[in-house]
């Protein structure tokens, strides 16, 4: 027996010392045996009768060869390295933290003028893409006998004879990423070989912004939304808190528009104009309704009303010229046509007129059919008679963010691979056998194509048809450059070695060809680093003339990018809207803007179904995040659905359809049919059947595969013709009950609160007033300020506690937008298991974070309220006086300590825990090989048996402390920041010192920055005094919510 | 016949009664070992000196893949201890001296010694030498050397020496540990209950006591100690 679960009689001795007058009292149980030694008795008992003597093998100390040459690197000591995401087009600014070399957490860059320190739920899980263990290890080659590994230098003469074999012309390069120099980077190379310019894919293009803008307005680009200057927010469909355009500055921008503030005594107000409610339009204060394809129709109705109602803003020539135009877009015939009530767009315009300014935008769903421009243009018409063009829609800020080819041209190429005409096709991080609608029959076009070359790092659809691979690294890998808006020149670099050092970025395999090939334009370029040296030597010349190049270098990877403020960045744009910062180009309405006549899109199929209304993932996008762990494992905030697609009915279809939540149904359209679950939301159009993209794969790896439904196998292919954008919103399906139930996991409880009040919500006028609610659910009782014990806030009483800290949290719910990015975060900190559909649906789930979701109301009146709920860390908690062990107890910092190793798991503590925030070890999880790289060193894997919970990221506040203690000095108000904190895009979350009287996250809870007191200040359950560390901020509505 | 049928069926349930007994006491055996032993499996096992011993005698597979002598390095030669553990006062682990510095010095030193061609294979493999752990604390500790290294309180004036904690390793040829309980928690407090700190909050927190019990906590000599310490959260998380 080598085993010690505890240390040896010193301990004990030692320890009954410190903590007891008379050494032994309180631990002694009635038997007049400790506690403690019961437990130590037991377990040794048994572990004797189990097996006698079998001590493990001792660990080997491996050194390192040579040490790495970094003067700040040491083994536990973690490095930061500035570096931007390439998980979408956004490209948001990150630093990933490295330790031994590896990395293990992406947080967001607070220098970055768009992100501004946040990353969302997919830049946090790009880790996960980095170290996905579908990712190729070797080249491969396809031969007679399957797949075959090879060595590069074969694979690069094989790449090469390929593209000699080529005829010109006959090159197609189909990749899923152009940011920054990649671009030009490879249209140089493919002019080179005489082929036509790279494909970009990328299903949720916005073309049809670029579009209308350009017949609107006359600038095809897309302009900067400025949410935040706005104080009415008309959101056309658009998933701006999910995928659309930059998500994370999006949520940024529109918390402080949108978010209530005792300074400001304000807030502003955003209306969702659309047939569902997916994250997004839940948080939205107002939802109209209108039938999917008739937007368009409702945009111009409001224009109308607009237009009579608000004087002056728009030249006279252009008011008679409107005025004209609008006339048979009443809102009686906007009402006929959306179904949405024609009273309630008549106050909508009156509103959107008085709003100084107000700001219409439009995407997602409302840009997915084959109406989109017109659509654009329709919401561009509407933001400029309301005068909004040049306050809340700014030209001219050279925004990059969507750098895809447009589908019309993506169909041409694939109608030339169905010709025979392309002999060589070179796919790079794109999936196009995937993303594209299975009736193009893609397959079929890969079939005529002579040779495939695979650039991707990982496995997917497309490259398993490759007939051979050389695997790109990932974007953690390697060099690369990202230019989304004018003055924002971010930089992507290397953070850690390649995983698997054979390989080569694909920028570097083209590098090679070239060489070989003898390509003038590539002369004397090594290494694509190269490149993008003498790209960014010409940015040098332009921002920062007078720096010499190397220090610029340097600097602008230290930073993550050059950026520079004098651009229309969103640097120093401040909540009033004051300022537009930078250049800003003056519009005037096009001739060619009033020659639309939109009426309701048709859609095609049967009448008689519904309309099919595919929804980009806020977790998976458009399928490129799928074989991540993490974004199946972390619930879909909304319907809180996991590791699977879900159809959103309405319950009232449902109740005629007789469908009940859960059940198996059939989708069929005119191109296939598929099965799956449903789930009952009333946030859904009543003629509308909504299903998630993204899921479905069939080859992209053990996490991806068979999971969900693939919806464009079900889509025609539809083109918005003026943009050339795919238009995924454009049929009709039949829905049918298969008679069985379908197997929908869910995390959720219950969907409604029954007057619980967990999540609170608080009408603006009192919160204006600074009142709090009259009748608080929980209060009911009254206030109990009797208590048997002393409280550790009394020093003289409990020594030691709350001394000099007390770490406590504030959530503000009205910031929470419910985009679980937190979670994420929380997964990657805290090397949280993931477990997998079956046992969440047991209730095993392993999250210490998640976004609760409870509805209110129904119909019109239809509320979604979410709020982040983890461990309280209460101060009178109901965990620790459970725990036979001592494995939780509360710290002096007003910590619940949950210590692993002295856990036995009893499970009382979860059983006694009000707030359900434990989660237990019902097995050893395992991590899949590379996975389990990115697991952070500071934080014990736990192990089968063991209960674990939130710790406030505990070994963020060691590392502070241990750094202030090297100084000689106590932690700084925030100076310690857990992950969830972090990288949260609205600062919903604040952490600090409570037992600090000037800390911020004190103000938040206590005072209020008015310093009115508590009133918008709630905790969670107060009736049942467990005193919680965490406060809560009431969600402030413009109308009362009630909790049924 | 009806009072024969009670009494049996008493029998047989009383028969039930005392196989469920059995079966408890069973399942609690199981239980214990099963539950109480392997959630702690993330403890390792700590290397005794007898297994060292083995590992001298060199019948066991734990043998240090070279015969390294601390003694001929630190005492005999007088080289410091942080030459070769190059992190010690800089990071949590001490550091395995990299295969490069071995081989700074032995590419000039010691050429035709057995052990010092091994170590000088391993250079020219480019392989790192996979050294046996002996001095090893379990994964859930986290135990920084810098902390100790560089400390500086009434005991140590300037930090901790390496032997205070690993046994006099210098004078050792094999290196075994000194102190048996190396690693053990109370082994640990042993030392920290009785030092006193400066730089550590001198506040007392009986933190896994009876919060109702607290009390400012002294050390029998009425002096001093580090009670922050006994916060679990300091070395496990």
């Amino acid at each position: 027996m080598t085993r010690k679960t505890f240390g040896p009689e010193t301990l004990s001795s030692a320890i009954d010392i410190i903590l007891h007058d008379n050494p032994g009292e309180t631990l002694i149980m009635t038997t007049g045996m400790h506690r403690r030694e019961f437990f130590k008795s037991i377990a040794i008992g048994g572990a004797v009768a189990a097996v006698a003597g079998c001590a493990d093998k001792p660990e080997k100390l491996i050194p390192y060869l040579v040490p790495p040459d970094n003067v700040e690197f040491a083994p536990g000591i973690p490095l930061d390295y500035a570096t931007t995401c390439m998980e979408c087009p956004a490209n948001c600014g990150m630093i990933v933290k490295t330790r031994e070399a590896r990395a293990i957490k992406a947080e967001g860059n607070p220098d970055h003028p768009l992100s501004r320190g946040a990353l969302c739920i997919r830049g946090q899980a790009s880790l996960q893409t980095h170290y996905n263990p579908a990712r190729y290890a070797k080249a491969r080659r396809r031969g007679q006998d399957g797949w075959k590994d090879i060595s590069w230098q074969d694979a690069e003469q094989q790449f090469v004879a390929m593209l000699r074999a080529a005829g010109k012309g006959s090159i197609v390069y189909i990749t899923g990423n152009a940011a920054g120099s990649r671009a030009g980077f490879l249209d140089t190379w493919l002019g080179e070989l005489g082929a036509a310019p790279k494909v970009v894919l990328d299903p949720l293009g916005s073309h049809s912004i670029r579009a209308a803008n350009k017949r609107t307005f006359g600038r095809a680009e897309i302009p900067q939304y400025r949410i935040e200057a706005a104080t009415l927010l008309l959101n056309f469909g658009s998933d701006f808190l999910e995928t659309w355009q930059n998500p994370v500055e999006n949520a940024k921008r529109y918390t402080e528009m949108h978010a209530y503030d005792d300074r400001r005594k304000d807030k502003g107000k955003f209306v969702h104009v659309g047939p569902h409610l997916s994250l997004t339009g839940s948080n939205a204060d107002q939802w109209v309704n209108v039938k999917p394809g008739s937007e368009a129709i409702v945009a111009l109705a409001l224009a109308k009303g607009v237009l009579q109602r608000r004087q002056g803003g728009v030249p006279a020539a252009d008011r008679t010229r409107l005025a004209e135009y609008l006339k048979p877009y009443t809102f009686a015939r906007a009402a006929k046509d959306s179904g949405a009530d024609a009273g309630a767009l008549e106050k909508l315009a009156q509103e959107f007129s008085a709003a100084s300014p107000g700001l219409a935008i439009a995407g997602g769903t409302a840009l997915a059919t084959t109406g989109a421009t017109e659509t654009q243009v329709a919401v561009n018409l509407l933001n400029y008679v309301a005068g909004n063009i040049g306050k809340t829609v700014v030209f001219g800020g050279g925004r990059q963010i969507d750098p895809s080819t447009p589908f019309s041209e993506i169909k041409k190429v694939v109608d030339r691979m169905m010709a025979g005409e392309v002999q060589l096709l070179i796919v790079d991080g794109a999936n196009p056998l995937y993303s594209l609608p299975g009736i193009m029959r893609f397959s079929r076009a890969l079939e005529r194509v002579q040779s495939i070359v695979s650039l991707s790092s990982a496995m997917d659809e497309t490259t398993e048809r490759a007939h051979l691979i050389l695997p790109g690294q990932s974007f953690l890998e390697r060099w690369g450059d990202a230019f989304p808006q004018n003055g924002v020149n971010s930089l992507v670099q290397p953070v850690m070695a390649s995983i698997y050092p054979e390989l080569k970025a694909a920028e570097d395999t083209l590098l090679s060809a070239a060489k070989t090939l003898g390509m003038k334009a590539f002369k004397g370029i090594g290494t694509y680093r190269d490149y993008l040296r003498g790209q960014w030597l010409a940015i040098q010349k332009k921002v920062q003339p007078e720096m010499d190049f190397e220090s610029f270098w340097r600097v602008s990877l230290q930073r993550g990018g050059h950026f520079s403020t004098g651009g229309a960045s969103t640097n120093g744009a401040s909540a009033n809207g004051a300022s537009t910062n930078g250049a800003s180009a003056t519009v005037s309405l096009e001739a060619g803007a009033l020659t639309g006549r939109p009426a309701v899109v048709q859609m095609a199929g049967d009448k008689k179904g519904m309309t099919l209304l595919p929804v980009p993932s806020l977790r998976h996008r458009d399928g490129r995040g799928a074989s991540n762990p993490w974004l199946q494992e972390i619930a879909d905030p909304i319907t809180n659905v996991v590791w699977d697609s879900w159809a959103d009915i309405n319950p009232v279809t449902a109740k005629k359809m007789g469908i009940a939540h859960g059940d198996q149904i059939r989708v069929r359209s005119d191109m296939g049919q598929l099965k799956l679950a449903v789930n009952l939301h009333y946030g859904v159009n009543e003629d509308v059947i909504a299903i998630p993209l993204g899921q479905g794969h069939t080859s992209s790896g053990r996490n991806a595969d068979l999971v969900g439904v693939n919806i464009l196998d079900l889509l025609p292919v539809a083109v918005d013709e003026p943009s050339g954008d795919f238009a995924y919103l454009s049929t009709r399906v039949v829905v049918e009950a298969t008679g069985k139930t379908g197997y929908l996991v869910q995390t959720t409880g219950s969907p409604r609160q029954l007057g619980r009040g967990i999540i609170q919500t608080q009408t603006l006028e009192d919160a204006k007033a600074g009142k709090p609610p009259d009748h608080v659910p929980g209060e009911v009782h009254g206030e109990r300020e009797r208590d048997m014990y002393p409280k550790r806030e009394n020093q003289a009483a409990t020594p030691g506690y709350y001394d000099p800290y007390r770490w406590g949290m504030t959530v503000d719910v009205d910031r929470c937008t419910g985009c679980s990015a937190c979670i994420a975060a929380c997964y990657a900190e805290n090397n949280i298991a993931v477990v997998g559909k079956t046992r969440i649906g047991l209730g095993r789930e392993m999250s210490w974070i998640t976004v609760q979701r409870f509805f209110e109301g129904e119909g019109d009146n239809y509320k979604t309220l979410m709020q982040p709920m983890f461990c309280q860390q209460c101060g009178n908690a109901g965990c620790e006086p459970v725990c036979p062990v001592y494995a939780t107890y509360h710290n002096p910092e007003g910590l619940n300590a949950q210590i692993y190793n002295r856990c036995v798991g009893t499970r009382y503590c979860s059983n006694n825990c009000v707030y359900k925030v434990r989660r237990f070890n019902w097995f050893n999880y395992e991590w899949d090989a590379p996975l389990h790289m990115q697991l952070n060193p500071d934080v014990t894997v736990r192990t089968k048996g063991v209960m674990e919970k939130c710790t406030f990221c505990v070994q963020r506040i060691r590392r502070a402390k241990y750094a202030a203690n090297d100084e000689g000095r106590e932690l700084h108000d925030g100076e310690v920041t857990p992950a969830c904190v972090q990288t949260c895009p609205t600062n919903a979350l604040t952490f600090g010192n409570l037992s600090d009287a000037n800390s911020v996250v004190t103000k938040n809870a206590m005072r209020g920055h008015g310093g009115r007191g508590r009133v918008r200040q709630y905790e969670v359950f107060p009736e049942l005094r467990q005193l919680p560390a965490v406060t809560y901020l009431r969600k402030v509505t413009f109308e009362p919510i009630e909790e049924a | 016949m009806n009072h024969n049928r009670r009494e049996r069926s008493l029998a047989r349930w009383k028969v039930k009664f005392w196989a469920g007994y059995v079966l408890l006491a069973g399942a609690l055996a199981i239980l214990s070992t099963g539950i109480l032993s392997t959630p702690v499996s993330a403890q390792q096992k700590l290397l005794t000196n007898a297994d060292v011993a083995k590992i001298d005698a060199g019948t066991e597979d734990i043998r240090q893949p070279i015969k390294f002598s601390h003694k001929i390095h630190a005492t005999d030669n007088q080289i410091d201890c942080q030459y070769c553990h190059i992190y010690a006062r800089r990071s949590f682990p001490a550091g395995a001296p990299p295969v490069a510095i071995c081989a700074g010095c032995h590419k000039f030193v010691g050429k035709d010694l057995d052990e010092v061609k091994k170590v000088m294979g391993y250079w020219e493999r480019k392989e790192a030498i996979p050294w046996v752990k002996i001095h090893d604390v379990p994964d859930y500790v986290r135990f920084p050397h810098y902390k100790h290294i560089n400390a500086k309180n009434e005991k140590y004036q300037n930090g901790v020496p390496c032997k205070d904690c690993h046994g006099d390793i210098g004078a050792m040829d094999v290196v075994k540990k000194q102190f048996d309980d190396f690693g053990l928690m109370g082994w640990c407090l042993k030392c920290h209950l009785t030092i006193k700190g400066t730089f550590e909050q001198k506040r007392a927190i009986a933190s896994v006591a009876n919060p109702r019990k607290l009390k400012y906590a002294k050390h029998p000599s009425g002096n001093y100690d580090r009670p922050r310490l006994t916060d679990c959260l300091t070395c496990h998380y």
